[in-house]
């Protein structure tokens, strides 16, 4: 029910307001793609892909040199997509032999890495010049399109958790050798877990190219900008149902308010901020004591106002 | 019938070696004992037997497969159950949701609805039907023990490795899981080969004891006959054990 109508209002909203805010719903959408597919495998996975932009970046290239080629959208899409998709499916033997810290690091250096191969495959990515679209967007086809695939993400990552390979997942996080020694083939479920994870940052890397119309390696590959969906899904709580939606939603509109009343000030203000919710929060916002209280209220309305009490005075 | 053929296993950590030349048999449908001094090998075999250790020499047979040459998810699907001396629950899942796991992957690989029937029962079969959706982190040693049982069970295994599970236990829970063992044999139909230090519980369910020592079988036979054989007496148990 409150996601149908969230879904309609999404729907409705570019016709009904400013271009600004249409944009800004945009961009929320892609960080949610981007955030909600890493954490498929970090939170449920427990395999912590600092380096998830590289799908994206991927994908963007993929989407731009399959345009340039003169590609059908459609393909190009399909393509950015699949690029990213074999690109896990690739990174996944070497990646898989990590665990813990030693992932999450090994997957941060394919950041740089990545950033380099595009900068020196100037015959296919055109090096630090980058690649130019022929303009031709449509800023709310991209809405559109951005709202299908953040909701399929979202869609497909509930119900991957809700089939036996969502418990497989959770019995890797958890205590990966009990889990093979009770039957998960391990193998299988991680590349799987990577490769759905991929495929959406991927087809986000296509859409935001598109509308980007021209990328160069930072753009799609830069620290700056690769993890600030990751620290998104951590600050809306990494491994629960609402986390890298809420924590989009919170980091997303605080950025632009802040960006758009302090204007000197907003990134100190917006890192104080970020610093005090990790003190206070530790685990994200979805993880709360306020959230869990907000969460069990809505759950019980209809029963009346007895729990609600009891959380408020707990 | 011979449902595991343990013939010359040797397990060799550097210039270590914890299990030796290990030869013995389990029957079909057979509780045996492995009992022996701290580090005579006995968790190492149930190590190399669930694939967590791979054999330096010596074949497994189980069922007419050759364990050493299956990943560790196999040797669960063909049938070899296990649980951990200290308990290693989900600690984050649900016990039903520890138990589903097992029913999914396992031998029986169950479909999603029906593993949760069949978990429902195997809680209850251990008699943690009540704590169903209670998390692993809030139950207390005991029930994580129980619940390691369950967990194994749900796998479906013809042969289930128990691995100290009555350590520490008062007199009453020790009936009580030995009355479970039985149970999980008589009314299951799992061959029980089982780790203990707890000698009571031993005499009363063993059908037939194994004796480590020192990485090697020193004896092998029904459990009057082996608690007097003087190497047992001698390596484990001591001169004033008598029953």
């Amino acid at each position: 029910m409150g996601a149908g109508a969230a879904l309609a209002a999404l729907a409705i909203l570019p016709t009904l307001s400013s271009t600004y805010l249409a944009t800004v719903v945009y961009q929320l959408f892609l960080f949610f793609i981007v955030a909600q597919s890493f954490d498929l495998v970090a939170g449920y996975m427990g395999y912590v892909n600092l380096g998830h932009y590289v799908f994206f970046g991927v994908g963007a290239y993929a989407f731009c040199i399959a345009l340039v080629g003169n590609a059908p959208l459609v393909l190009a899409f399909a393509g950015a997509g699949l690029a990213a998709l074999a690109c896990a499916l690739l990174l996944s033997y070497p990646l898989f032999r990590l665990r813990g810290d030693y992932f999450a690091f090994a997957t941060l250096a394919l950041l740089i890495l990545f950033q380099i191969l595009a900068t020196n495959l100037e015959g296919l990515t055109g090096g630090s010049n980058g690649i130019s679209l022929p303009p031709g967007y449509h800023l709310y086809a991209a809405y559109y399109l951005a709202l299908a695939v953040a909701a399929a993400c979202l869609v497909v990552v509930r119900g991957l958790m809700r089939l036996r390979i969502g418990l497989a997942f959770l019995g890797i996080r958890e205590d990966e050798q009990a889990a093979e020694i009770f039957g998960v083939p391990l193998l299988a479920h991680k590349v799987l877990g990577l490769g759905v994870s991929g495929a959406f940052a991927g087809v986000a890397g296509g859409i935001q190219a598109w509308t980007l119309s021209y990328i160069d390696p930072p753009t799609v590959f830069g620290m700056d900008v690769a993890l600030v969906p990751i620290a998104m899904a951590l600050f809306g709580g990494s491994g629960t149902a609402a986390g890298p939606l809420v924590g989009v939603v919170a980091l997303g509109l605080l950025e632009q308010g802040l960006w758009s009343r302090l204007r000197y000030l907003h990134v100190a203000v917006y890192g104080a901020i970020l610093i005090l919710v990790g003190l206070l929060m530790p685990g994200g916002i979805a993880r709360s004591g306020p959230w869990r209280r907000l969460a069990a209220l809505r759950a019980g309305a209809p029963a009346g106002s007895g729990r609600a009490a009891t959380g408020g005075g707990a | 019938m011979t449902l595991l053929d343990c013939r010359g296993v040797t397990k060799r950590f550097g210039g270590l070696v914890a299990v030796r030349d290990v030869s013995f048999a389990v029957g079909l449908g057979e509780i045996v004992a492995l009992i022996g001094p701290n580090g005579a090998g006995k968790t190492t075999l149930f190590n190399c037997i669930s694939g967590v250790y791979r054999l330096t020499a010596g074949t497994l047979r189980f069922d007419g497969r050759d364990l050493a040459a299956l990943r560790r998810d196999r040797i669960c699907r063909a049938g070899v159950g296990r649980t951990f001396q200290i308990p290693r629950p989900f600690l984050d899942l649900s016990a039903l949701e520890n138990v589903l796991l097992g029913a999914v992957f396992g031998k029986g690989g169950a479909s999603l609805p029906h593993a949760r029937a069949a978990a429902q029962e195997d809680l209850a079969f251990v008699g943690l039907d009540a704590k169903a959706e209670a998390p692993a982190r809030s139950l207390t040693f005991q029930e994580r023990r129980a619940l390691e049982v369950a967990r194994a069970l749900a796998t479906r295994p013809k042969l289930l490795l128990l691995d100290e599970v009555m350590a520490g236990l008062n007199p009453t829970e020790v009936a009580g899981l030995v009355r479970l063992v039985r149970r999980i044999r008589d009314e299951r139909g799992v061959t029980v080969l089982w780790v203990e230090h707890v000698m009571r519980a031993v005499m009363d369910l063993a059908e037939r004891i194994v004796v480590l020592h020192q990485g090697s079988v020193v004896a092998d036979g029904p459990p009057p006959a082996v608690v007097r054989d003087p190497a047992v007496v001698e390596a484990y148990l001591g001169e004033k054990y008598v029953f």
